[in-house]
C-alpha cells in the first residue's frame, strides 16, 4: 500500500480522512497486526485491500495485492480477489453466516467458486471443517443457531479457508467471544498460518491479543499510521505515547484494585483542514510542533518505524 | 444482605442454573465469571427479577423477593439496578440522552420542567459527559458514552444494589479502563452493593473483593478475588485465568486440532471432559463443593489439594 487515503465527504462540507496517507508493506507469509481505537481506521485500511469502499468514500493511492493493482483493476478480476486471493474474517459470526441454510449448504456455495481438480464437493467441505477442529458429522446438518459462537467463528473460518486465500484479513475475530474460546480461535489462525505460509492480517483493539500471535505490529490513531515494527519491539520498547498508553490500558490481573490505566479524552476524527498530529489533544508528551506538523518517519532500527516529534533519530525518507 | 438459595432455571431441556447458592454483604462488590453458557447473566437476571428460577429463595434485606407483588414489587424495583453490555441495545434510541438520563426519576417521583433540566444536568456531570450531550440521540454518542448514559440512570434513583452484566467488554480497551474506574468511584460514593458479571478475570479485583466461578449452572468456586487472580483451586478457574492475555507473555495456546464439541457429560463431574486433571472417578462421581478455608470452596473431587495427571479413557 503507497499513499493510501479513504476520504468520506461529510455534511458540513468538510472531508473526513479516515485513513490518511497510509504506506504499509505486507509481506508473504507473515502475520501482521493492526491495531487502533475504534475510529482508528484500522478496518477501513484492511477493506482497502479488497478495494471494499463505499460511495461516498474515496479510495485513492496505489494498492497493489499480488501484482494486482486493486484500483485499476477491472471488475471481474476484483471479483476473483475477494474470497479467492483474499479471505475476509469479521467480528460477529452470525452476521456472517445465512440463518436459514445449514453448515453444509453455506460451505458448498464457498467451494464452488475454487474447486479442486479431482476433488468432490463434500470431501472439499469435510476437510475444511476437520482442518478447523470441527467433526464433520456433527455439524454439516446444523443452522448457526444450534451452534457456539465458537463453533460459528470456526465455520466462517472454514469457508474462508475453502478457497485456499493467500491472504486470510482477520477483523475482530474473538470480540464476540468468550476467553477460552478465544484462546481456541486464535491457536486455529495461528496454525493455519504457519502450515500454509498463508499472509494473516490480524486487526483488533487488543494489543495483548495481537501480540500473542503476529510478527509485526502497525499502530493507528484517526487514520494515519503513527507506529510499526517488529512485534517484540513495539512490545517491549515502544516509542509513540500512543503505543505505550495503549499496552498500560491493558487490565493486568495482578494489579489488584490499583486504578486501570486510561487514555484521557477520546480519539476524534481528521478533516482536510485538521493539522498536526492527531493524537497531540491526549498526548502527556505533546509539545507545540505537534499541533501544527504531522511527523516523518522515523527508524531507530531496520525494522522499527515511528511517527512522533519525540524521536530523536535522524529522518529516514519514505 | 442478598442471598439465592438453591436456585434453579431451565430452559426447554438445557439447565442453566442447576442448584446454586450465593450471598452478598450489604456494601459489598461480587463477581461472578464464567464462559458463555455459565449462567451467570441468568443468575444476574434472577437477581433482577427479569425472571423467576424454578426453585430456590431470594431474599433482599430478609424479603422473600419471589413473594413480592403489585406496589411492594414496584417499589423493590427501584432499589435494584442493572448496567448491561450492548451499549447499543439497551438505551431507547427515539429518546433523547436528557430523557433518558432522567426516566427512571421520573418513574419513581414525577419531575417538573425545572427539576427536569438540573437533574438531567446533574447526572450528566456525574458520569462525566458534558451538558450539551443531552439533547443529543443515543447514534449520535460513542459506545463509551453511551455506557455512561446507561451507567447515570441506573445510579440516579439511588439503588441499594446493582448488576453489572459484563458493563465494560464490549468497549475498547481504553475505553473499558475509564468505564471500570466510573463505576467504581460511583459505587464507593453511593455505598451501592454489586454483582458484577464477566469472564474478562482480569478486572475482577478491581472492582470486588470476593468471587463466584460458575461451570455449567453449578458454582465451581467462591474465594477472594486476590485468591482467584493468583492461586484459584479449581482447574476450571485456573483455565479461566490462564486465558488471560497479556503483553510481553505468550500465553499457551491449545492445539487446534483437539477441538471438538463437548457436551455436558450425563454423569460425573462437567468440567471432567475438559479438565487437564481428570481421573476415572471423575467421570463417574459428581462432583461437591468441598470447604478448603474459611469462604473458600471448591468443586472438585482434589479440592484443597495437589491436582493428579490427566488419566485418559479410550
Amino acid at each position: 500500500m503507497k499513499s493510501v487515503s479513504v476520504r468520506f465527504p461529510t455534511r458540513s462540507g468538510r472531508t473526513l480522512k479516515a485513513v490518511d496517507e497510509v504506506s504499509l508493506d505486507i509481506h508473504r507469509g507473515e502475520a501482521i497486526g493492526i491495531v487502533g481505537e475504534s475510529g482508528s481506521g484500522k478496518s477501513m485500511l484492511a477493506l482497502s485491500l479488497l478495494g471494499l469502499v463505499r460511495p461516498p468514500g474515496v479510495l485513492s493511492g496505489k494498492v497493489d495485492v499480488a501484482g494486482r493493482d486493486v484500483l485499476a483493476a477491472p471488475p471481474r478480476e476484483i471479483y476473483e480477489l475477494r474470497g479467492k486471493v483474499i479471505g475476509l474474517i469479521l467480528q460477529d459470526p452470525t452476521a456472517s453466516l445465512n440463518p436459514v441454510r445449514t453448515i453444509r449448504s453455506q460451505l458448498a456455495e464457498s467451494a464452488r467458486r475454487a474447486p479442486i481438480a479431482g476433488s468432490s464437493l463434500d470431501h472439499e467441505i469435510s476437510e475444511a471443517l476437520i482442518a478447523v477442529g470441527l467433526k464433520p458429522s456433527e455439524v454439516l446438518g446444523r443452522y448457526p443457531f444450534e451452534l457456539s459462537g465458537g463453533m460459528n467463528q470456526r465455520v466462517v473460518i472454514a469457508m474462508a479457508l475453502i478457497q485456499r486465500p493467500q491472504i486470510l484479513i482477520a477483523d475482530e475475530p474473538t470480540t464476540a467471544l468468550d476467553v477460552s474460546t478465544q484462546l481456541g480461535v486464535l491457536a486455529l489462525l495461528q496454525s493455519i498460518q504457519k502450515q500454509r505460509g498463508m499472509t494473516l492480517v490480524l486487526i483488533s483493539h487488543d494489543l495483548a491479543l495481537i501480540y500473542q500471535v503476529t510478527q509485526r505490529i502497525a499502530v493507528m490513531y484517526a487514520g494515519k499510521l503513527v507506529e510499526l515494527g517488529a512485534t517484540q519491539d513495539i512490545v517491549e520498547r515502544p516509542i509513540h505515547p500512543y503505543t505505550k498508553a495503549l499496552i498500560a490500558a491493558i487490565p493486568r490481573p495482578e494489579a489488584g484494585d490499583r486504578p486501570l490505566q486510561t487514555i484521557p479524552g477520546q480519539l476524534l476524527p481528521m478533516f482536510d483542514d485538521s493539522r498536526g498530529c492527531p493524537f497531540a489533544d491526549r498526548c502527556p508528551e505533546v509539545m507545540d510542533i505537534c499541533r501544527v506538523t504531522f511527523p516523518k518517519r522515523s527508524s531507530p532500527t531496520a525494522s522499527h518505524s515511528v511517527w512522533c516529534w519525540l524521536s530523536k533519530t535522524e529522518w529516514h525518507s519514505e | 444482605m442478598i442471598e439465592l438459595q438453591g436456585i434453579r432455571k431451565r430452559f426447554g431441556a438445557m439447565t442453566a442454573l442447576g442448584d446454586v447458592s450465593i450471598q452478598i454483604s450489604p456494601g459489598e462488590a461480587v463477581a461472578v465469571v464464567g464462559e458463555s453458557g455459565s449462567g451467570k447473566t441468568t443468575l444476574g437476571r434472577i437477581l433482577l427479577r427479569l425472571i423467576n428460577p424454578d426453585a430456590g429463595r431470594y431474599l433482599f434485606e430478609g424479603c422473600d423477593v419471589l413473594r413480592l407483588r403489585g406496589s411492594n414489587l414496584k417499589r423493590w424495583r427501584r432499589d435494584v439496578q442493572a448496567v448491561f453490555q450492548n451499549p447499543w441495545q439497551s438505551l431507547n434510541p427515539r429518546l433523547r440522552v436528557d430523557y433518558l438520563i432522567t426516566e427512571p426519576l421520573a418513574a419513581v417521583k414525577g419531575l417538573s420542567e425545572r427539576e427536569f433540566t438540573s437533574k438531567a444536568g446533574d447526572l450528566l456531570e456525574l458520569v462525566g459527559l458534558p451538558a450539551q450531550l443531552g439533547r443529543r440521540y443515543p447514534h449520535q454518542l460513542s459506545g463509551g458514552q453511551r455506557q455512561r448514559v446507561a451507567i447515570a440512570r441506573a445510579v440516579s434513583v439511588h439503588p441499594k444494589f446493582i448488576v453489572l452484566d459484563e458493563p465494560a467488554s464490549a468497549l475498547d480497551i481504553s475505553v473499558r479502563a475509564q468505564i471500570l474506574n466510573l463505576l467504581k468511584s460511583l459505587i464507593a460514593q453511593f455505598g451501592i452493593t454489586v454483582l458484577y458479571i464477566t469472564h474478562d478475570l482480569a478486572t475482577v479485583p478491581y472492582l470486588c473483593s470476593r468471587a463466584y466461578v460458575l461451570y455449567q449452572g453449578l458454582v465451581f468456586e467462591q474465594l477472594s478475588a486476590r485468591n482467584l487472580v493468583s492461586q484459584p483451586d479449581n482447574p476450571y478457574a485456573k483455565m479461566l485465568l490462564d486465558s488471560v492475555l497479556r503483553v510481553g507473555v505468550k500465553t499457551p495456546l491449545p492445539d487446534p486440532s483437539q477441538e471438538v464439541l463437548v457436551d455436558r457429560p450425563i454423569e460425573g463431574c462437567p468440567f471432567a471432559p475438559r479438565c487437564p486433571h481428570v481421573q476415572l472417578r471423575c467421570r463417574e462421581l459428581e462432583s461437591e463443593l468441598i470447604q478448603i478455608q474459611a469462604a473458600w470452596q471448591s468443586r472438585c473431587h482434589f479440592a484443597g489439594g495437589p491436582k493428579p495427571m490427566r488419566v485418559d479413557v479410550r
